[in-house]
Order: C-alpha cells, then sequence, then structure tokens
C-alpha cells in the first residue's frame, strides 16, 4: 500500500531568546500508509504538536522533505500549501476550536469553505448525522456539551474528504465516560472514507487500541539530544 | 459559506460593538449626508436657477441687494425707478407715444415689478402677467388652481404654493397688502385670487403676485415727485451732482415711505381738485422746480451732451418727454408758466410737461396712478443678442436713476463669498465626523483581534490563506461602514425632511422633502461618492486589524489556549 505520508531528514528549531537555535524536530524518515491508523506518543515537549503542525503544513520545517499524496508540501509556497491542506487534510484539536459565532453546520461547512470546492451542505449534514448530531445541527458551540463539541470537529475535519486526518489529544479534554465515544467516531469514520489517521493522546487505554503505536521520542533524534531542556523550553516556546 | 457570510458572523458576533461603531458611522454620514443634500439644493437655487432675464435694473444702491430683493424676495425692499423708466426698455408698439424706448434696441423681453407691500410675512410682487409667461427660458409657472390674473381686472392676484399651504387660501379668496414688514403697516385694499402656482421650489412658492394695475390704484404707490420726468432732467446727466438733502427739504415730496404719519401728504393725485391747486404741494413742487432746473442748468454746461449720446438722437429724454407727455400739457401749461419762472427762464424744452399729474387731480383714491406717478421696483430684462447688457449698462449707470445688475453673477459672487465657505466648513466638520467614527471601527476591530487571533488560526488551520483572512476582516470593516451608511442615510433623509420647512422659512430656498427635487438628478451623485469615500475609508481603517490577520502565527496562536 502506497505511503500516504512520508518524512525524510525532516529538522525544525527555534531561535531561542539569546539567539541560539533549539532544535525540536530531527526525523530520518517516518511514513504512514494510505488509511493506516497508528497513534504517536511521546512526553510533553517532545515535539508532538510541532510534527503535527510541520505534517499539516502550518509550520514549514528548517530542511527536509514532507510528501503528502505524493506533494512535497515543503516546496509549495505557502498560498498552495494552505489549500492543499484544505484538500487534503482533516485536523481535530485538543481544544476542539469551533468557531463560537457559527453553528454546529456552519462550523462544518466552514471546513469545506477554504478548499476551493463549493459548500456541500448535503455532506455537511450527513456527517453530522453520523457523529449523532442530527437534532443539533444549528446549535451553537456554546449550547453543545463538551463531548458534542469535539464531534462537531471530527464532521469538520471529514468534511473535504481528506487523506489524511490529524488528530491532537482529541480525547484530552472530554470527559472519560465520552472519550471512547470519540475515539471510536473518529477511527470509524476515518475507516468508512479511507482516511489515514495519526493521532497523539497520552491516554494508554487509547494508545493500546491500535496496532501501530510509535513513540515520537525514539525517532526525533533532536529530543533525545536536548532530553533535558527539551522537556521545557520546546514547549513554552510553543506555547507562548 | 462564502467569506461575507463569515464577515458578517463575526459582526454579529460582536454584537453591542458592532452597532455602537456603526451607529457612531451612522451619525457622521447623517451630518454628511444633510449638509450635501441642503448644499446641492441651496448650491442649485442659487447657481442653477434658470431666470429666463439675465439683467435687472432698479434703483441705484447695492447691486446684490436688488438681485437678493428680485430673485429671492430677500434682503430688505430697495428704493423704487420712475415708471416711465421703465418704458425706455420697451419698444414701439408698447408704447403710447409711439417712440421707441431709449434702451428699446437692447432688449428683447422686459417685465416691471413692485415690491415692498407684504401680505403676513410673504412680500408682494406687483407685476404684470407677462411676468408668468415673458421669459419662455425661465421657470414654468404652472397652476394647481386657477389661472394667471388678466391685467383688465386690477384687484386681482396669484399666490404661491407655499403662500396657500400656510394660510390656506384658494382661489376666489382675497389678500390685502400692507405697506411694510408683515404686520403693522398700512393694510391696503384686498385682492381677489384667481390662481395657485405649483410649488417650485423656487422663491415663487413664497410669494403673493398681485396685478400691478391694482397696485397703481393704490395711492401709496406713488412716485416721489423729485423722480417724476418733470423733475428728472438733472438726474439723466452722466456724473450729476444729485443732491438727496435739498429735495428733502420740501415735506410733500418724500411722501412714498411714510403715508402713516402724513396721510394728506401722501398722494398728489387725490388730494388736489382740478382747480385749486392743493396748497402745500404747489409750493413744494415749485421748490423743486426752481432746484431742478438750476441743477439742469448746470449740468447742461459741464456736459452739454448729457443723455444725447445715446445711439438715436431721439431716443434722448429730452426729445422724449415733451411727446409722450403731450395729452397732459394744454391743461397744466398755464400753470406752469406761472410758477416756474426760473424754470422757463432755462428754457429748457420740457418745461412744459411739468406737473401732468393735474389732469388727473381729483380722481379719487382708486384711480390709477398716472405713468407720470407710477414707480417700479425692478425691471427683468431678456437683452437681445450678445452684448446687449452691456450696451445698455453704460447709459444705465450714467444716469443718475438706475442700476444694473446682472443677477447671476451676483448671486455666484455671493454665494462664492458667503455660503461656500460656510458649506466647505461643514463639510470639513462632517468629514472630521466620519474619519472619527472610522477610527472608532478601526478600534473595535483591532481590540477583537486578541480574542480573533485564535479564530484566525483555526480557519487558517482548515485552509483559509493569509489574504483570505485578511478579507475577511477587511469585509468586515466594510460591512460595517456601509451598514452605518445606511442608517446614517436614513436618518439623513430624515433630517432634511425636518429641517426642510424652516430652511425654506429662513432662507426662503426650498430644498424638499424626500425626493421632492430630482431625486435621480442629485441623490445619486452624492451618495454614490459617499459610498465609495466610505468602502476606501472602510478600508483603510480594515487594514491595520487585516494585516494583523495576515500574519497570525497560525501554529502560535493555536497553541495558545484559547
Amino acid at each position: 500500500m502506497a505511503n500516504i505520508l512520508s518524512l525524510r531528514d525532516v529538522r525544525k528549531s527555534f531561535v531561542e531568546p539569546g539567539g541560539n537555535r533549539l532544535p525540536i524536530l530531527n526525523i530520518a524518515s517516518f511514513d504512514v500508509a494510505a488509511g493506516e491508523q497508528m497513534v504517536l506518543i511521546g512526553r510533553s515537549g517532545s515535539g508532538k504538536t510541532t510534527l503535527l503542525h510541520v505534517i499539516a503544513g502550518i509550520s514549514r520545517p528548517d530542511s527536509g522533505v514532507v510528501q503528502i499524496d505524493g506533494t512535497d508540501i515543503v516546496a509549495l509556497p505557502e498560498a498552495n500549501r494552505d489549500r492543499f491542506r484544505a484538500a487534503k487534510l482533516g485536523y481535530v484539536f485538543q481544544t476542539f476550536n469551533l468557531l463560537p459565532g457559527f453553528s454546529a453546520l456552519e462550523n462544518v461547512l466552514l471546513g469545506m469553505t477554504f478548499g476551493g470546492k463549493h459548500p456541500d451542505r448535503r455532506r455537511a449534514e450527513e456527517l453530522l448525522q453520523r457523529v449523532g448530531l442530527a437534532h443539533r445541527l444549528h446549535h451553537r458551540p456554546t449550547m453543545l456539551s463538551v463531548g458534542e463539541q469535539q464531534r462537531v470537529a471530527v464532521a469538520r475535519a471529514l468534511a473535504n474528504r481528506p487523506k489524511l486526518v490529524l488528530a491532537d489529544e482529541p480525547t484530552a479534554n472530554v470527559d472519560a465516560g465520552h472519550q471512547q465515544q470519540i475515539v471510536d467516531l473518529i477511527r470509524q469514520t476515518c475507516r468508512e472514507e479511507n482516511v489515514a489517521l495519526v493521532l497523539v493522546t497520552h491516554t494508554p487505554e487509547v494508545a493500546q487500541q491500535f496496532q501501530r503505536v510509535e513513540n515520537l521520542e525514539h525517532f526525533n533524534t533532536a529530543s533525545k539530544l536536548n532530553a533535558a531542556s527539551a522537556v521545557q523550553a520546546p514547549a513554552a516556546k510553543v506555547a507562548t | 459559506m462564502s467569506i461575507w457570510t463569515i464577515a458578517w458572523r463575526s459582526i454579529l458576533q460582536r454584537g453591542l460593538a458592532s452597532t455602537l461603531t456603526a451607529i457612531s458611522m451612522a451619525l457622521g454620514i447623517t451630518l454628511v449626508i444633510a449638509v450635501l443634500v441642503i448644499e446641492s439644493r441651496v448650491d442649485r437655487s442659487f447657481n442653477n436657477q434658470t431666470l429666463g432675464y439675465d439683467v435687472i435694473v432698479g434703483a441705484k444702491g447695492g447691486q446684490l441687494q436688488l438681485v437678493l430683493n428680485t430673485v429671492f424676495h430677500l434682503s430688505q425692499p430697495v428704493e423704487n425707478i420712475p415708471y416711465w423708466y421703465y418704458k425706455e426698455f420697451l419698444p414701439k408698439s408698447q408704447r403710447s407715444d409711439g417712440q421707441a424706448g431709449r434702451f428699446s434696441d437692447y432688449v428683447e423681453r422686459a417685465v416691471p415689478i413692485c415690491m415692498g407691500d407684504y401680505f403676513h410675512e410673504f412680500r408682494v410682487v406687483a407685476t404684470t402677467p407677462d411676468y408668468f409667461t415673458a421669459f419662455d427660458e425661465g421657470p414654468k409657472y404652472e397652476f394647481a388652481e386657477g389661472a394667471v390674473f388678466k391685467s383688465d381686472q386690477p384687484f386681482t392676484g396669484v399666490i404661491g404654493a407655499e403662500v396657500a399651504r400656510r394660510t390656506g387660501l384658494k382661489v376666489g379668496g382675497k389678500f390685502a397688502p400692507s405697506h411694510g414688514v408683515a404686520s403693522g403697516g398700512h393694510v391696503h385694499d384686498p385682492f381677489t385670487i384667481v390662481g395657485v402656482l405649483k410649488r417650485m421650489g423656487t422663491p415663487a412658492d413664497r410669494a403673493v403676485f398681485a396685478n400691478m394695475e391694482g397696485f397703481y390704484m393704490i395711492g401709496d404707490h406713488a412716485l416721489p415727485e423729485y423722480l417724476q420726468r418733470k423733475n428728472i432732467g438733472q438726474l439723466l446727466a452722466p456724473g450729476a451732482d444729485h443732491d438727496h438733502a435739498d429735495h428733502d427739504k420740501a415735506p410733500a415730496t418724500d411722501h412714498d415711505h411714510d403715508h402713516g404719519a402724513t396721510p394728506a401728504a401722501t398722494k398728489p393725485s387725490d388730494a388736489k381738485p382740478d382747480a385749486t391747486p392743493a396748497p402745500a404741494d404747489k409750493p413744494a413742487a415749485a421748490a423743486e422746480q426752481q432746484h431742478a432746473s438750476d441743477r439742469k442748468h448746470a449740468t447742461d454746461d459741464d456736459s452739454p451732451a448729457a443723455a444725447g449720446d445715446a445711439s438715436a438722437p431721439d431716443q434722448t429724454p429730452a426729445h422724449n418727454l415733451p411727446a409722450h407727455t403731450e395729452p397732459a400739457k394744454a391743461e397744466s401749461s398755464k400753470t406752469d408758466s406761472a410758477k416756474l419762472p426760473a424754470h422757463t427762464a432755462a428754457d429748457h424744452d420740457h418745461d412744459a410737461v411739468d406737473h401732468d399729474h393735474d389732469e388727473h387731480a381729483g380722481h379719487h383714491h382708486h384711480a390709477p396712478l398716472t405713468e407720470e406717478q407710477r414707480e417700479v421696483t425692478a425691471i427683468l430684462i431678456r437683452t437681445r443678442g450678445f452684448g446687449g447688457a452691456m450696451g445698455m449698462q453704460k447709459f444705465i449707470n450714467k444716469d443718475s436713476i438706475a442700476q444694473m445688475a446682472y443677477p447671476i453673477g451676483e448671486i455666484g459672487t455671493f454665494f462664492e463669498t458667503f455660503v461656500r465657505p460656510f458649506q466647505y466648513l461643514l463639510l470639513g466638520l462632517s468629514v472630521l465626523i466620519i474619519v472619527v467614527s472610522g477610527i472608532g471601527i478601526m478600534v473595535s476591530i483591532y481590540n477583537s483581534m486578541s480574542d480573533r487571533r485564535h479564530e484566525i488560526a483555526v480557519m487558517r488551520a482548515l485552509g483559509a490563506s493569509r489574504g483570505t483572512v485578511m478579507w475577511i476582516i477587511l469585509l468586515e470593516s466594510i460591512l460595517l461602514s456601509l451598514g452605518g451608511v445606511l442608517l446614517g442615510w436614513l436618518l439623513g433623509q430624515a433630517l432634511i425632511a425636518v429641517l426642510s420647512p424652516w430652511i425654506l422659512n429662513s432662507t426662503g430656498v426650498s430644498v424638499g422633502f424626500f425626493g421632492n427635487i430630482g431625486l435621480s438628478y442629485y441623490h445619486v451623485p452624492v451618495e454614490v461618492y459617499l459610498i465609495v469615500g466610505i468602502v476606501a475609508l472602510a478600508s483603510l481603517v480594515g487594514l491595520l486589524p487585516a494585516f494583523t490577520a495576515y500574519r497570525t502565527d497560525v501554529a502560535r496562536a493555536l497553541s495558545a489556549s484559547p
């Protein structure tokens, strides 16, 4: 099966206030096959979120190749990378990141707006139905429970029929009772549409459900080299 | 979902702040709309008025006052000039003496008006029926009711639309002009209204038009004696040093505006029976004549040509006078020679016509004034061909009787000098208010940016480009401004509707109500400019927050807690 995602010699560092460069990522090779579902684990500050940003094209690596569905997004101009992201990738955030001014349906439609295609309202409704929110289409995020919000976010991530979904600790803010529901939902919808999934989690119960579990610290040589400082510095840098 | 929708949602999401900024913009727009619309209409009333006549001849004095009085019926009433002077502008066919008026070659049409009387607060314009029809390039007078008065029905008149509205008068109603402003003056006999004009948006709306013939049956309107033609010789001389103080010594000659106090002195014609000259009048007239002949004599010596430099010799006053008043001569010639030795000695060919008003002596109050006693306030003239006005001006200004004014030029100068700077000031202030409210929009959106940085990052993560998020913010600014414009436009129109009657009252310039005047002609350009300007301003003030959106560091903003 062809790889939907291939990273080669990807390096990413941040400039410290003193002017020194602090390496965050140094990944020789990382591949995900089409339709494959895998879990990425690692301690805080090991560069998990940075890696997802690099894959999504939100952050640009200092060097290396990030090939998605045959396209090296590092080589793309920013505007093309944005469009590529809209078309090929879905992103599920830890904090859901629904836009508060828009209803559930509109948030899903928003996911289709920037891909260059005409938003497909029927698909948006169908997706929300699939995540069990057919009766909540016109509710604003603030009127939805935490679990419902994350389900809207999942529907939004899938709205554009992406090839790859990146989920950054999607259950971290969801109560324990609904965690499994969210994980099942993501996995099931990805499977139905043959979408590859890279899911970052701290929760062992979630991780152990996946066949492939990778610890970033094992293949990110930057985090090993900077084991002592990497625990705080990059995270602090990224978060501010 | 279009970026319009996204921008609109962002506005709705911050409803209160959006509403307040839009209102501040709306107030600025209201002011600008009000200023612009009033300005453009005032502008039109002043500058684009098609008068149909190009020259006004009236008494010496301020040209501007003459024009304001004649065209807009504003300002204080001006002095009068003799009716016979008006006749100088008429061709042979319109003169009883069969001779062409001195200036008739330069004139295509001439219409006299008499002003100075009021009906309530409205000016009474006594004129001939020609006033409404003679100037076919001028305003079209259309009647809501009735028609123009006929010259053989002296006590009839026409009222303007605003007069009709305010007084409730209709055809068949009566108005009695009073001499002097509003109430307090002497009230004359009533005129019957035979026509009500349609609203024109011009000073005619506020005017009461009376048949001049009726006006001349009111003795008050007699020409002061010193201006009657028998006495006028010296006034026609170029550069004549006319001394008003001398005339004022004779009280009977000063009866044009003072009849309230001395009714006996007002009307020479009805005070005197045929055979017995009124003692008060005769000596005064004699003194007047004495002075006049002296004066005439002196000026003739100085410049023998006098008014004789007019194009045709037979148009000089000296030649006209005897012919013109021939019928009056026989009866009065004896008394003339008897009481005016000095004059006769001076050997002026017009002495025989003196006191032709004696002919009418004994006529009762309602008999028309003789032509000699008549006066007009202004003559509206359409000159003939190119340069007609210039040709005439030379002679008129040499005479000491009248002056000539170009209404369009005077109005333009007045407008540029007094009205325009004020308009610029108002406009400047309004624009300043809009700029301030524009900055308000910028502050409002910019303040929201810290909250929205996260939203913007999310949209970026969903695939929105930098350009797209920048446009969303710009559109927000533009939509807010346009909302303000719309609101402001409505408020502005409402303001104009409310202010319109007040402006009409205080200036005589109608700015109309909602679309009353040329909506398509006026509003569209003004508002199109305004909208274009506002969009430009909104884009400008939206740039700073939009640029912030453009520069948002997605990775950092996503990692920051929302």
